[in-house]
């Protein structure tokens, strides 16, 4: 999933955190200098990196989801949200259908899909090129209690455990009889008879789970020890502190045009 | 049985348990959507997990859990707005959970007034979230409904609740008869984790017998 | 001539991960045989036999099931005749009695409401679980739940029985019942084909035994002539049954046949000390 160790690029030295306040700055930048230049340079930068870290295929699926949003929203938002006065002339009339778009609905899908665009496929580079245990680390060093840094790095080592599971159960059950591949009725009586022994496998573990936990220290109030290291550079502080400063002067931006520039 | 002396209800042994949990309810939804395609049935069932863990360990920590997973599932499809749809998840949780807590998530009867609340909730709060983040057009099948509102002549805001009625109905419906159906089937042992009031005053009945 | 009711050409399987489990395997298995599969970890033992209910597809090559190609078949016909218990019990059971459970797969491949009861009391009675009939399956001790899903697959009779692992974890009397309905199925003219680690177990209670090694069938044989084919078992890094390891050491080696079981030792060396 997302946690993969290829060799080490700038973006995937960088220390966990300081991708957390670059994704911060992003999404400020994004949503309160909203400038649709501003998008679509994010989005072509995020593209050459992704591109550079061999993200594509992956990146694909994503890019797919972009592509429907962008076909969805500007065709439905264009041809009947939100105009109030149909006598306006529409922009320009597909041939085929007789949909008419009008200028106001473009507008509207244009503000939301550049906020949500580059917004995607940013996120999308800072997020892949970090390993979630290390996230995980980063946030407890930062401050974030115990409790929620296990939480969070348990989160993605039980999501593949069950997935076997899932695999396992349901091969159980295909080879009692059980239908996976009939009418969709029949592949939704199938739902549970598989659903049922993963949950319930899940949760006979907790109570020995609990107990193991308990047996390792898990609730003991000394402070943790850290096994890996990861290290800050120089990079880090000035990429923090700039993201840090982009949001500030974002924030700073959108209270003097809507107050101040009345 | 020995285990009385782990009672989950009381302080760090419930801390515990919710660490198990919480994950575990997370894991619980993804798996729910990894059937669900691998079985290729045209719904998402992701809410299942935080049901479950809604009432086995009370409504806030099935709030935990179900926030939780809209925040992992966005940082894995990439779009980070998509965790606001967390507040969804946080009204299913408390529906079951509360539900539980007073006893009426045990019947059928229960079971479709769960059903239909969080359908309700979901597309409630659902359709404001849809709107303010992505202007009202997700980029999924919900959208052609939407489409088909406003085309009756219905604003944006009140084209997407009334779209989203009957898909909830159907998505997060069948999650939460689905989390009732899963409970009915575990042993007594697990059902109820969380202590809460009723819990505590069986187990001090017990003990006067 | 014995029938094959199972046959694979050539059959490789590779894993969505890019593992290579099976290289290229020839296997017949005939009716009536009692065969063991042995082999470390990885062999591909649980590989091959998920093809023969077709819960695996080859990657390439053929895998036949009664002389018909397994990817012309529905996983839900094939397994009728091919029943699988899988490693892990608690895999195989979703009902909250031991009852419903034992009724899931025969309502499953069609069976009527009275074939359904006949056929379950007959694995209750068989079996010995009449006293967990309506206890939750999840709540049984771990020997108990493996009867059991020994038992719902027994329900429908299947012609091939299938165990993967199946005296892991359980207790003498389970082992002896395991035992019994080994024989029972053998005599009865059904095929059974067990995975397993215990080699006593399997010296004891097998006709036949297939050794596999990073996924190729390394030798094939009687267990009297495969204990003895020391390289082999190197190679697949097991080692024979401690009574068979105990009478090659007395016998530097030197023997035609490998002692499979205590009894055979006993009676082997009460007739040399005489």
């Amino acid at each position: 999933m997302i946690q993969e160790r290829y060799k080490p690029t700038f973006l995937r030295k960088l220390y966990p955190n300081t991708k957390l306040w670059m994704s911060l700055g992003i999404t400020f930048a994004i949503l309160f200098f909203k400038n649709v230049w501003l998008s679509l340079a994010i989005m072509i930068a995020s593209l050459i990196m992704i591109a550079y870290e061999k993200y594509i295929l992956e990146f694909k699926v994503v890019m797919v989801s972009i592509l429907i949003m962008a076909i969805m929203m500007f065709s439905i938002n264009g041809t009947l949200n939100p105009v109030i006065d149909y006598s306006k002339d529409p922009v320009f009339i597909l041939p085929l259908l007789n949909w008419k778009f009008y200028k106001e609905g473009l507008e509207y899908a244009l503000t939301y899909f550049s906020r949500i665009a580059p917004l995607m496929a940013s996120l999308f580079l800072l997020f892949r090129t970090m390993n979630m245990t290390d996230l995980g680390i980063g946030m407890y060093e930062g401050g974030v209690p115990y409790n929620v840094s296990f939480m969070f790095i348990s989160t993605f080592q039980i999501i593949p455990v069950l997935g076997k599971d899932m695999n396992q159960i349901m091969d159980a059950q295909r080879a009692r009889g059980l239908d996976t591949e009939g009418n969709l009725l029949k592949r939704f009586k199938a739902f549970l008879p598989v659903m049922v022994p993963v949950v319930a496998n899940s949760i006979m573990r907790v109570r020995n789970q609990a107990v193991a936990l308990e047996t390792k220290g898990f609730n003991s109030t000394a402070k943790k020890t850290v096994y890996r290291d990861l290290p800050r550079t120089k990079a880090d502080h000035f990429l923090k502190w700039l993201s840090i400063l982009i949001a500030v002067s974002s924030v700073i931006y959108k209270i003097v045009i809507t107050y101040v520039l009345k | 049985m020995g285990m009385r002396t782990i009672d989950s209800s009381k302080g760090k042994m419930r801390t515990t348990y919710m660490a198990i949990l919480i994950p575990l309810g997370i894991a619980i939804n993804f798996v729910g959507g990894q059937i669900a395609s691998r079985l290729a049935l045209p719904l998402f069932l992701d809410s299942i997990g935080t049901a479950i863990v809604a009432a086995i360990m009370g409504p806030f920590v099935g709030a935990v859990s179900g926030v939780g997973f809209n925040i992992i599932s966005s940082i894995i499809g990439g779009n980070i707005l998509s965790s606001l749809f967390g507040i969804c998840n946080i009204a299913t949780a408390f529906i079951v959970g509360f539900m539980t807590r007073a006893g009426k998530f045990k019947t059928v009867v229960h079971a479709i007034i769960a059903t239909v609340a969080v359908a309700l909730a979901n597309a409630l709060l659902g359709a404001p979230i849809a709107v303010v983040v992505y202007g009202g057009i997700q980029g999924g099948g919900v959208d052609l409904l939407v489409a088909g509102m406003l085309s009756l002549g219905r604003d944006i805001l009140s084209a997407a609740f009334l779209a989203r009625v009957p898909i909830n109905l159907v998505d997060k419906g069948i999650a939460v008869f689905a989390a009732w159906l899963i409970l009915m089937r575990l042993p007594d042992s697990l059902k109820n984790l969380a202590g809460g009031k009723k819990k505590i005053e069986e187990e001090q009945e017990e003990e006067s017998n | 001539m014995k029938e094959c009711i199972i046959q694979t050409q050539d059959l490789v399987h590779t894993y969505p991960t890019g593992v290579t489990a099976l290289k290229g395997v020839n296997l017949s298995i005939y009716r009536n045989d009692k065969i063991s599969i042995i082999g470390q970890n990885g062999s591909g033992k649980t590989t091959i036999v998920r093809h023969f209910n077709g819960l695996l597809k080859p990657t390439s090559g053929k895998v036949l099931l009664y002389g018909t190609d397994t990817t012309q078949q529905k996983v839900g016909e094939m397994s009728r005749k091919v029943g699988y218990v899988f490693q892990n019990p608690s895999h195989q059971m979703f009902c909250t009695t031991v009852k419903d459970e034992l009724e899931a797969a025969p309502k499953n491949f069609g069976f009527t409401a009275q074939e359904t009861k006949d056929a379950v009391e007959e694995v209750v009675e068989l079996m010995n679980i009449k006293d967990v009939l309506n206890v939750h399956p999840l709540t049984l001790d771990y020997t108990t739940k493996k009867i059991v899903t020994i038992a719902s697959v027994l329900t429908f009779k299947p012609d091939v029985l299938i165990l993967d692992e199946p005296t892991g974890g359980l207790d003498e009397a389970g082992r002896v019942m395991l035992t019994n309905i080994i024989e029972m199925m053998h005599r009865n003219g059904h095929t059974v084909i067990m995975i397993s680690h215990d080699m006593d177990y399997v010296a004891e209670n097998s006709d036949r035994i297939i050794v596999m090694c990073e996924g190729e069938i390394i030798d094939d044989g009687v267990p009297e002539d495969i204990f003895l084919n020391a390289p082999v078992l190197q190679r697949a890094q097991l080692e024979p049954p401690q009574i068979t390891q105990l009478d090659l050491y007395l016998e530097n080696g030197n023997q035609s046949r490998a002692i499979l079981s205590v009894k055979d030792f006993v009676d082997k060396y009460k007739q040399n000390i005489n």
